[in-house]
């Protein structure tokens, strides 16, 4: 499997394999914080009572709005801060916009609603993108980069006029 | 009463006769030095003598009964050996040694030769040895020099570092594989715009 050097293409948009693996590791990610939400309800439950009551197993809309807050909130989180979520740190991916900078919050937020309401749907235009970009990409004029040992992307340059 | 006084007269008259030559001499210079030459030829004349009859005297002389006879203990008691010992120059004595020739001319391999290694091995209690080791003292104070935690904190650091650079190398390859691929479907001729306007960070 013969390709291009690893370091030549750091810093350019990384493709739609690395991107489904960094989403599935997400996906795991936000699995697991999910049931750790239940967890704390439970042992917070266990010790107000002091009943051992069974595992907590929600509603499906009860999970489904629990999940899309904490897919919410990750996502947002993570690519307003340093621009990687787990699934990126793991695959040395980052989210920043098409000019290199970082994602601002409210920029990252509609980009996590975005991926959470439409689903992986959007990340498959990755594939045939001449810019390697899905929807959301394209909408909110952001990128998915290679950056392994990179410096976190500079702080947004504030707007002129 | 008598004869003790005639038997003192010659004594008496040598006396006499020796105060009155040593008045002579003493008021005569020239006299003084005759006589000192003549005693002194006189002592000469002796000396050559008793040289001579020293040698047959030896012979004649019980020398080992004198020898048995003298108090060697007391000699010995009376010498401080200390004193002795004070004045000898050891260091003088040690660099007159040539110790690289004494030990040349010891036959190592010989001595060892010699030696019954099993005899002597049969003598060790090795079960007392043993007994007497502190073995999980010594232990832990290897594995504190060795300090395997670091050891196995960096390995497992270095074996997950290479592992996710691998995964993250595959992940690159395949990324261009399905690009190569997909464009090949869609006919483009021209290759994909990977690179952002500015390099992330800078902008």
């Amino acid at each position: 499997m013969a390709g291009r050097d690893p370091a030549a293409l750091q810093g350019c948009r990384a493709g739609i394999v690395s991107r489904v693996l960094a989403v599935g590791v997400d996906f795991a990610v936000v699995g697991l914080l999910w049931v750790g939400c239940l967890a704390t309800v439970w042992v917070v439950g266990v010790l107000v009572t002091g009943d051992l009551r069974e595992f907590p197993s929600p509603e499906g809309r009860v999970s489904a709005v629990g999940t899309g807050v904490i897919v919410l909130a990750y996502l947002s989180y993570w690519w307003a801060t340093t621009g990687s979520t787990v699934g990126g740190q793991l695959l040395g991916l980052r989210v920043v916009t098409d000019g290199g900078s970082r994602l601002p919050f409210a920029r990252a937020l509609a980009r996590a609603a975005i991926c959470l309401f439409l689903g992986p749907v959007v990340l498959l235009w990755a594939a045939v993108s001449r810019r390697n970009a899905g929807l959301h990409d394209l909408v909110l004029r952001t990128s998915v980069v290679h950056a392994w040992g990179h410096p976190p992307a500079a702080p947004r340059a504030p707007r002129h006029g | 009463m008598i004869w003790s006084t005639l038997g003192r007269l010659p004594v008496t008259a040598l006396s006499l006769g020796v105060d009155a030559a040593d008045r002579v001499v003493g008021s005569s210079h020239g006299l003084r030095a005759r006589v000192a030459r003549a005693a002194e030829a006189v002592g000469r004349a002796a000396i050559g003598t008793t040289h001579r009859s020293v040698a047959a005297t030896m012979h004649v002389l019980p020398i080992r009964e004198i020898v048995d006879a003298l108090p060697v203990d007391e000699i010995v008691a009376k010498v401080d050996l200390d004193a002795l010992l004070g004045r000898v120059d050891v260091n003088a004595m040690l660099q007159r040694v040539d110790v690289a020739a004494i030990v040349g001319r010891i036959d190592v391999e010989e001595i060892v030769a010699r030696v019954d290694v099993n005899a002597m091995l049969e003598r060790v209690d090795v079960n007392a040895l043993v007994a007497r080791i502190d073995v999980a003292g010594v232990v832990a104070e290897v594995l504190e020099e060795l300090d395997i935690r670091s050891i196995v904190r960096e390995s497992t650091v270095s074996v997950a570092g290479q592992t996710v650079e691998a995964v993250r190398t595959q992940a690159m390859a395949a990324d261009e594989i399905v690009a190569r691929v997909v464009d090949r479907l869609l006919l483009r001729r021209r290759g994909r715009a990977l690179e952002l306007s500015s390099p992330p960070g800078t902008a």
